[in-house]
């Protein structure tokens, strides 16, 4: 099917914030006898305002340069004709180019000073621009003071809904709410400023307690936010002198939409007892849903200030780049409407590029569509069917979303792992409260939140739609029902889950569960969970987990069980992009490394390798959300009890490694351990005899006329003639003179790189492979890193090593991976069971290692 | 107090006094010294500064006397991971900085690791900046956990890393 993108040749919709923006640039020129000469830095200007109107102000442009002017201007602009030059606003008393936050929760006003700071770009010596002379902040259009006061001033806007949102947020939770209603914002939130970018532990968490907004950031055709700073970075495009990202107010509001996920993930993370050393966020490296979801939220605070369901118009349209954010946008192919058959939907139109609508894309910001068009009919639902005055309805109803995402994201980044406070609303000391109701414990919590259970669309849709009905049916607008609520989820395909998961079971036992505000009670039979009426699933397909498999060879088909990336050229880019994104490897010096990568498309020693699995979905559904982990799990029992070499048999999980083999199928292979810990020394210089979990990959160690399944550690010690000492072990990393008790010898021939231990598939078609279904359309596809498992391999391996890798599959529209299937009340797994095989299909990759 | 009350308070303690021995007895089997060849003992000054998070999340300014620690702080740490990060960077980076932001002790696999809390930054050849906050082995220079990484939103999509195949793959 040819579909002819109809947005190239479409005026932007005509709703209300563009009238008003265009009758009041209209009014201006009008009014002016020279309305595109503004007056440079230090002038009076002759339009009629007293200097003390001006005090502290400066004429801004309110919108981009596409909506001011229709979507065929540019890319040369002069902003002269963009600006507001009739009104001028507010953008700070301060002397220098810099805000406060301050947020009414209760009282006193809580406040983080200078929280917000804009720069130009990015420097040793920056500083924040001084106020003009003459008390504006009026300086030459098109210069960089110009950006610089135009970018503080759209940042400041968002800024200051978002403060405006939350407080409204916080008060309904704190002064309407039941004080024994659990709840994810923190009543604390106003002692522990983590309602910004600061920790009030001590030390502070932070180096800056400052966003530094830079205007005009070196960085090409792109935008970015980056926690660590904090900072967003607004780019350029060399080849248009005068084209700049922070030109397009959608994208500053899109960019700061980031830091505020980043916020309200971390609200919990810091309270009297403490500041958890890391912060949680949304996404990993390459393509996942958590990426999806973080894109698709920061888009809908776009709509959140401008009430326009499309964004970037301006920024995003060169590269034909731009996303609505409501079906009724011209831009989206036939088909697509606000009918319950016609929502964006769940996983149809999760590769769903508006703008090439032919060829599939795996891309966060694609993918995200769908967050950011349900939050947007979520919204417009809220003014139909709730009781909110007619002057507060866009602010009403997107402060209910920002209530809702509050929640949801606290709950969700919680890394303490308590899960709940005391009833008075103060934190529960984590030394006399030791249950834990979130994220596994304070441990393991990173690891949970970010890889072994990181939120998908089924996470945080079911943990959202159970704050709608808490808070939105349960309180603020009774007449949007649940059923109501389900079935507009199920309208984006997203009703993914049979229950609510609101029974606050502890993460390490069903039987305990949260029995009101800062109580937790051991319960013989627990209470169920409310279940979803399942009449409301219609478009919502689930799928089991036993129908996904590697794919099986077939030359005819091209399709190949995994794919092995093994130049040099790729391996080197691979290695390097993974850094860059985040994810540090800890090479092994000398043990291996791309120099000896030989191209073979095999798997050799020293080699560091990708290997991309080719998943094949049995099923006549789509499966979507695939991810695969390589990351240890509780898939051993431990056979040496002096605790010298840790030595363990497989636990037999499948079929595939049987008792002959040298799995064992019960002790401690019956239960799923409660807790994380790798198989590594203690700081008794021994091993663990109990539970432990340990890496992937086994080696197959042949005695005599026995062949078994191994721990690496075992056949490095015990292999003919191999006897590899730590030191020639993959991942050792220091001198032979102390012990590297993070060094896990359990993975010395074959290591799986951090950053690189799951692989996600954005979808698979119904009897098709991966591989198949991203060609089908796109016969030029080429996998993403996100698509592969990266390894290192010892250079010392024999040849013909044999390797069993156990490694786990799931997907988000699975219908045995979250709860178990025998289960009537359709209760989720508890954190614990994610240490084990039963949420997931075990997906055992075998290879030799050759030259 | 009557004999039998004292017998049944007395009984009592024993049990009470069992029980509380159990519940502390460690979990780990083997029976090994307590002064095994793992345990290090820091300097003070090495770790007074320190945020001691344990297991409990209770944040101590001074050692308690029960922390076993399993690393010792090298001065060096820095110079190691500077090498670990510029050896996976090859000659894709034209700057790279680190900046630790605290010293901390932190528990992982049951250990409690003396660590570096840092920011690292980076300017590839391309002149894209960016950064993630990491915990570093105090000792190896080891990368533990990375967080706090830059969200990128290009303009252009297709530009992102993707992987060539080998031709031997027929696509």
């Amino acid at each position: 099917m040819i579909v002819v993108r109809r947005w190239v040749t479409k005026t932007f919709k005509n709703n209300f914030w563009f009238r008003s923006t265009a009758s009041l640039t209209l009014l201006s020129i009008l009014s002016s006898c020279n309305p595109t000469e503004i007056p440079a830095s230090g002038q009076r200007i002759n339009s009629g305002y007293t200097d003390a109107s001006l005090a502290n102000r400066a004429f801004i442009y309110r919108d981009s340069p596409a909506i001011i002017e229709g979507p065929n201007f540019g890319p040369q602009v002069n902003m002269k004709r963009i600006i507001d030059d009739a009104n001028p606003e507010l953008i700070t008393i301060k002397s220098q180019l810099k805000s406060d936050c301050n947020l009414s929760i209760f009282s006193p006003l809580s406040n983080v000073t200078d929280c917000l700071q804009t720069f130009g770009s990015k420097s040793a010596s920056q500083q924040p621009l001084n106020r003009n002379s003459d008390g504006t902040w009026i300086f030459p259009v098109n210069s960089s003071e110009f950006y610089q006061v135009n970018g503080h001033y759209h940042a400041q806007l968002v800024m200051n809904k978002f403060f405006e949102s939350l407080e409204f947020a916080y008060n309904h939770l704190q002064l309407n709410v039941s004080p024994w209603v659990v709840k994810s914002m923190p009543k604390y939130l106003n002692d522990t400023k983590m309602f910004w970018f600061k920790g009030t532990s001590n030390p502070n968490y932070f180096n800056n307690t400052y966003l530094s907004n830079y205007a005009l950031c070196n960085l090409e055709l792109n935008a970015s936010f980056s926690p660590a700073g904090p900072e967003v970075c607004m780019g350029k495009w060399s080849a248009h002198s005068n084209f700049f990202m922070v030109q397009d107010p959608s994208i500053i509001y899109h960019e700061m939409g980031h830091a505020f996920v980043a916020i309200m993930m971390n609200f919990r993370n810091a309270n009297i007892f403490g500041t958890h050393p890391l912060r949680s966020n949304l996404g990993g490296y390459g393509f996942d849903e958590a990426g999806s979801i973080g894109e698709g939220i920061a888009d809908y605070f776009s709509f959140f200030v401008n009430g326009r369901s499309h964004i970037g118009e301006w920024g995003l349209k060169f590269a034909k780049s731009t996303r609505p954010l409501a079906e009724d946008d011209e831009m989206h192919i036939p088909g697509i409407d606000t009918t319950s058959e016609g929502r964006l939907s769940y996983p149809q139109y999760l590769l769903y590029n508006p703008n090439n609508p032919n060829v599939p894309e795996e891309d966060v910001h694609y993918a995200g569509q769908i967050v950011g068009h349900y939050l947007v009919a979520l919204t417009k639902a809220f003014q139909t069917e709730c009781s909110i005055p007619a002057q507060n309805l866009h602010s009403t109803s997107t402060s209910y979303v920002l209530l809702l995402l509050a929640e949801t994201l606290a709950e969700i980044g919680d890394l303490n792992a308590i899960g709940m406070d005391q009833s008075s609303g103060a934190a529960l000391n984590p030394s006399t409260f030791t249950s834990r109701f979130n994220n596994m414990d304070e441990n393991a919590s990173f690891l949970w939140t970010q890889v072994v259970n990181p939120p998908n669309y089924r996470r945080f849709f079911q943990i959202f739609s159970k704050n709608i009905n808490k808070y939105i049916t349960g309180g603020l607008c009774s007449s949007f029902t649940r059923d109501e609520s389900e079935k507009l989820l199920d309208d984006y395909g997203l009703l993914l889950f049979k229950a609510y998961n609101n029974d606050g079971s502890s993460t390490k036992s069903k039987n305990i569960q949260i029995s009101g505000a800062g109580t937790a009670t051991s319960y013989m039979t627990p209470l169920p969970p409310t279940k979803v009426f399942e009449n409301n699933r219609r478009k919502s397909v689930l799928v089991s987990k036993e129908l996904i498999e590697l794919a099986t060879p077939d030359e005819d088909e091209d399709v190949a069980t995994y794919y092995i990336i093994d130049d040099q050229e790729n391996m080197s880019a691979v290695l390097q992009n993974l850094l860059f994104k985040g994810f540090p490897m800890n090479p092994s010096t000398g043990i291996a490394s791309v120099e000896y990568n030989n191209s073979n498309i095999r798997i050799s020693p020293g080699e560091i390798v990708a290997l991309i699995p080719n998943l094949k979905n049995n099923s006549n559904s789509i499966m979507a959300g695939v991810q695969l982990l390589a990351t240890d799990w509780d898939h051993v029992h431990i056979t040496d009890t002096t605790g010298i070499n840790g030595n363990y048999k497989p636990c037999k999980v499948d079929d595939v490694t049987t008792t002959a083999q040298g799995a064992e199928s019960g002790l401690s292979c019956n239960d799923t351990l409660d807790t994380y810990r790798r198989h590594v020394k203690q700081s008794n210089g021994y091993f663990r005899t109990d539970e432990v979990v340990a890496p992937v990959c086994m080696v197959q160690l042949e005695e005599g006329e026995v062949t078994k399944w191994v721990s690496q550690n075992e056949f490095r010690k015990n292999s003919q003639g191999l006897s590899l000492q730590d030191k020639d072990c993959l991942g050792f990393g220091t001198a032979a003179a102390t012990t590297d008790f993070t060094f896990n010898p359990h993975e010395c021939l074959v290591r799986i790189l951090p950053g690189a231990n799951e692989a996600y598939f954005s979808k698979i078609a119904p009897q098709k492979s991966y591989s198949q279904t991203m060609r089908s359309g796109n016969p030029n596809h080429i996998f993403g890193p996100g698509n592969a498992i990266v390894m290192e391999v010892n250079k010392w391996i024999p040849p013909g090593t044999k390797f069993r890798c156990r490694m786990r599959a799931r997907f988000t529209n699975c219908s045995d991976c979250y709860n178990d299937p025998a289960d009537a009340t359709a209760d989720d797994y508890i954190d614990r069971e994610y240490n084990g095989a039963k949420p997931f299909k075990v997906i055992n990759i075998e290879f030799d290692v050759n030259d | 107090m009557t004999k039998k009350r004292v017998s049944l308070l007395i009984c009592c303690m024993f049990i009470v006094g069992g029980c509380l021995w159990w519940w502390q007895k460690p979990v780990t089997s083997p029976q090994h010294s307590s002064k095994a060849p793992g345990i290090l003992t820091p300097q003070t000054n090495e770790i007074q500064d320190r945020q001691v998070i344990n297991k409990d999340k209770v944040t101590i300014n001074r050692l308690p006397a029960s922390v076993s620690f399993v690393n010792k702080p090298s001065a060096d740490w820095e110079k190691k991971l500077t090498q670990s990060l510029k050896a996976q960077a090859g000659n894709s980076l034209k700057e790279l900085e680190i900046k630790k932001e605290r010293s901390l002790v932190w528990t992982r696999d049951e250990n409690a690791l003396l660590v570096e809390s840092v920011v690292v930054s980076m300017t590839n050849t391309q002149d894209v900046s960016s950064s993630f906050r990491a915990l570093v082995d105090s000792q190896t220079g080891k990368v533990l956990e990375t967080w706090d990484r830059t969200i990128f939103d290009p303009m252009d999509k297709s530009g992102e890393f993707k992987f060539k195949l080998d031709p031997r793959y027929s696509n």
